[in-house]
């Protein structure tokens, strides 16, 4: 017979492996944060496009230059509280802040892309509204991701709503509603998501 | 030593094989590294007797201990190394084998 003693032992090892596999999510406010900026800043390029706003086209640089400023010094600030928070080396936060990392790096991958595509051949301004559309398509993939890799089963709704927002966006391409549609989605599947991640996040200090 | 189902008591890994030092290797088989504070309120143990099973399994090579700072805050991180990794996978293995009867 296996001695009691080890059984309870092996038990409160798994108990214990089991909270840091439950570990939640650590960067709801950095989602946050991107969500807002990225939800005024497409409301403000369509409310110009659309001459709601009666401010120069080329003013845009400037909200798009304060977003990346913003979004930057406020990923490394937020990123540094995240860190202290207890399980935020867990292997579900670590698939999180490195698919997160990897999409920042695919859209401005593309921005840059299509930057120099309308600097150096003459490209349509239009080609960056692809960024939404593709942009909902990689949100998909890193919330289908994150889903599956943290089984956090809510997260495949956010994932599905990026895919539906990714066709909208698609047949919208090229009009100036596009913008508008990407403000509206990017509170539904960034927002929103970020606000539950938030509310389930772990203690800070530890 | 040879228990009644047959397994050799030697082959079970000492220096994982404490109920502390087991429930640390299990947390950071999954979070890796944590932060001393983590594991301390993770494990309930007291300051003093985590630190003295942290010891032993640093001694071990089974871990490496981190003293720095998260801002102004001195802050310990705790990783599971290489040799720690395939230890707790033997020692997983063997109790297996243990359990289910050899």
């Amino acid at each position: 017979m296996v001695n009691q003693n080890v059984i309870d032992d092996l038990k409160y090892a798994r108990d214990l492996a089991q909270e840091g596999v439950n570990t939640p999510l650590v960067g709801g406010r950095i989602g946050l944060m991107w969500g807002i900026l990225l939800a005024i800043v497409f409301f403000a390029q369509w409310a110009v496009l659309s001459k709601v706003l009666t401010i120069p086209v080329s003013n845009l640089i400037y909200f798009w230059i304060a977003f990346a400023v913003i979004g930057g010094a406020g990923t490394a600030l937020l990123g540094r509280k995240a860190a202290e928070m207890e399980g935020a080396h867990s292997v579900g936060n670590k698939v999180d802040g490195t698919v997160w990392g990897m999409f920042s790096l695919m859209m401005g991958t593309l921005f840059l892309g299509v930057l120099l595509n309308v600097a150096l051949n003459s490209g349509s301004p239009t080609l960056f509204s692809v960024m939404l559309p593709v942009g909902f398509a990689g949100q998909a993939l890193a919330y289908g991701l994150v889903a599956r890799i943290s089984k956090i089963r809510w997260m495949n709704l956010a994932m599905l709503a990026n895919c539906l927002c990714s066709i909208i966006c698609f047949v919208f391409y090229g009009s100036v509603t596009v913008y508008l549609i990407g403000s509206i989605g990017v509170i539904l599947t960034v927002v929103i998501p970020s606000l539950i991640i938030i509310k389930q996040e772990p203690n800070h200090d530890v | 030593m040879t228990s009644e189902i047959g397994i050799e008591i030697d082959q079970i890994d000492d220096v994982i094989h404490g109920r502390l030092r087991l429930g640390v290797m299990a947390y950071l088989s999954v979070v890796n590294p944590a932060s001393f504070a983590d594991v301390l309120k993770k494990t309930k143990a007291s300051n003093g007797n985590l630190s003295t099973h942290l010891s032993k399994l640093e001694s071990a090579g089974y871990i490496t201990q981190e003293k720095g700072f998260n801002g102004k805050r001195p802050q310990t991180l705790i990783y599971l190394t290489e040799p720690g990794q395939r230890a707790w996978i033997a020692y997983l293995d063997t109790m297996n084998s243990l359990l289910s009867g050899g």
